[in-house]
């Protein structure tokens, strides 16, 4: 075992500590006063292990799809990759949920107005094929007419799931900031770029693929481009709408716009651009860095913050809380850990992958 | 003809801020829905279903007058719509409801209510919350329901804030008598988001203190 894979084995058991730990402490009774922030860290953590690994597996199965020789070497450890990063998000997922026992209603009382019932739908649609496909590639290999088709349906529901996410958001009448805002679309994006970071990065972990994740460092650049695009348009947009503007206002000159323009802007997006084609796995790494910063503040916790002070309801629901609904609580809690914990668990699944595909039997 | 739907009405000029309401309804669904076997939590008053907050200059008001949030049991909910499990619903009588035994805890409801109308308990509640019944129980997100737990047979029932409102500043009955009641002075909060609630308020006329 050399030192850096000893390195990593190591981070990815810390990691994975972080996680169990902080899913234990949430549900315990942890967490932030959610009746002023209901959607924590914990909600950010499985959002983003959903579009980072729908975007390993789109951008894989787009490039398997259209014929691309160089991916077809690489698709077992994409896929399984994706997986990886499934995995964790739906442990979050129930862990989040204060009545996991009641998950079957989703399907026996399916709310079709409900965009997180259709996110329930979908998880088990995207997971089961993404499943399917990295059984298939790794007994079969990735070019057999099953697993083409298999790859075509799976892209399809994760580009919905991703969409369907960011859904959850824009349909919420009572947050300003999200409600029609352009989260599914943005989502999407935001998908594509960690979905490159991740790539990079399993390519390096495997000591797979020079050629390609050069042409994935291409994309990162794309992709980032693209979802810092709709982002900025995003608060443009809500910038001359009312109530939004508080949370713009906020984000971009006010008590978040440090996290927004070190974290997000400079480390998520400028600082990978113009590294992306010389040093591809910094740049996937301080991309995936940004954009979590970016998922879990900007985006997800501002609006919900700004409400307490634009909504007289929520103003004075605030006012007479019996906890804080700062940033401080927002981020010092056990969901962070959680959060955090999460991807040792896709790294030990990475780094491990050949001894845990034995013990599965799929060891091609 | 459907079902006669149910409406309550709050005459803010009747209102002397006594809390009578606010203490009938801890009362009634922390201690009484629980058998009182729950110690009340420090924090009740935030987690009553019907709670005062000093409006002041954020409504409108003067600042000595309460506005009570709770639940407005919107003919349009939000909190209904984005429920995952049908947890959240209207029933017969047009009250939204809440049934524990589907609810996930995904807190879509709270985030998507525009009027603060719920809370959420997450500590341990010292004692035995009594489990299938509507009463405040941790872990789940808290909402008036109109005390309908109270409903025998066909027919009106008086919530508990109703019932302990002496200076008759709450009326509930049904839609129709209460709109008339109401003598076109009542409004319905945040209208234009399309919610359609049905707790109408009678604005207090300023400075009649």
């Amino acid at each position: 075992m050399g030192w850096s894979r000893l390195t990593a084995t190591v981070g990815g058991v810390i990691l994975v500590i972080l996680f169990i730990v902080g899913i234990a402490m949430y549900r315990a009774g942890g967490g932030g006063e959610q009746a002023l922030i209901p959607w924590g860290m914990m909600v950010v953590g499985y959002i983003f292990f959903a579009l980072a690994s729908g975007g390993v597996f789109d951008s894989m199965a787009i490039r398997l799809l259209r014929g691309d020789k160089d991916i077809e070497a690489h698709a077992g450890l994409l896929a399984w990759s994706s997986l990886a990063l499934l995995a964790p998000g739906i442990v979050l997922v129930f862990s989040d949920v204060l009545h996991p026992g009641a998950a079957p209603y989703f399907y026996l009382s399916f709310n079709p107005e409900s965009r997180i019932a259709w996110n329930a739908v979908l998880y088990l649609l995207y997971g089961g094929g993404l499943l399917a496909f990295t059984i298939l590639v790794h007994l079969k290999g990735p070019t057999v007419p099953l697993a083409r088709s298999i790859a075509a349906a799976t892209l399809a529901f994760s580009l919905l799931l991703e969409a369907n996410l960011g859904m959850a958001y824009a349909v919420n009448v009572a947050v300003p900031a999200w409600y029609a805002s352009m989260a599914p679309i943005l989502f999407i994006a935001l998908g594509f770029a960690m979905g490159s970071g991740f790539t990079i990065l399993t390519l390096r972990l495997a000591s797979e693929g020079s050629v390609i994740a050069r042409e994935y460092a291409e994309e990162l650049r794309y992709t980032l481009l693209a979802a810092a695009f709709i982002a900025g348009w995003s608060l443009v947009g809500m910038a001359a709408w009312g109530d939004a503007r508080t949370t713009v206002v906020e984000v971009v000159m006010g008590g978040v716009a440090p996290i927004f323009w070190l974290g997000f802007v400079l480390v998520g997006v400028l600082a990978p651009l113009a590294i992306a084609s010389r040093r591809p796995p910094v740049a996937g790494l301080l991309a995936i860095l940004g954009l979590a910063v970016y998922l879990a503040i900007p985006f997800n916790y501002t609006p919900q913050a700004a409400r307490l002070k634009v909504n007289p309801f929520y103003m004075l629901l605030a006012q007479s809380g019996p906890v804080e609904a700062g940033l401080w609580e927002y981020v010092a809690s056990p969901e962070t850990l959680a959060f955090i914990g999460g991807l040792g668990v896709w790294l030990l699944l990475v780094l491990y992958r050949g001894k845990v595909l034995g013990i599965l039997g799929l060891q091609g | 003809m459907g079902r006669r739907r149910v409406m309550m009405l709050i005459d803010m000029n009747s209102c002397v801020g006594c809390m009578a309401c606010v203490v009938a309804c801890i009362r009634e669904n922390i201690a009484r829905q629980n058998r009182g076997d729950v110690e009340i939590p420090e924090d009740a008053v935030y987690h009553a279903r019907t709670k005062p907050e000093y409006a002041g200059m954020e409504l409108g008001l003067t600042g000595d007058i309460p506005i009570f949030i709770q639940c407005q049991h919107c003919d349009n909910p939000p909190c209904e719509m984005v429920c995952p499990t049908g947890a959240t619903y209207i029933d017969e009588d047009g009250v939204v409801a809440l049934d524990h035994g589907k609810c996930v805890g995904c807190r879509a409801c709270i985030a998507a209510c525009p009027y603060g109308a719920r809370t959420i308990y997450r500590r341990p509640l010292a004692g035995e919350p009594l489990s299938g019944g509507e009463g405040f129980q941790p872990g789940y997100p808290d909402k008036c329901t109109f005390c309908r737990h109270r409903k025998r047979g066909e027919g009106l029932w008086t919530p508990a804030c109703i019932e302990a409102c002496a200076f008759g500043a709450r009326l509930f009955g049904y839609e129709e008598d209460v709109i008339e009641s109401s003598e076109g002075r009542a409004v319905r909060l945040l209208e234009a988001l399309g919610t359609e609630p049905k707790v109408l308020y009678i604005l207090p006329v300023k400075g009649r203190r």
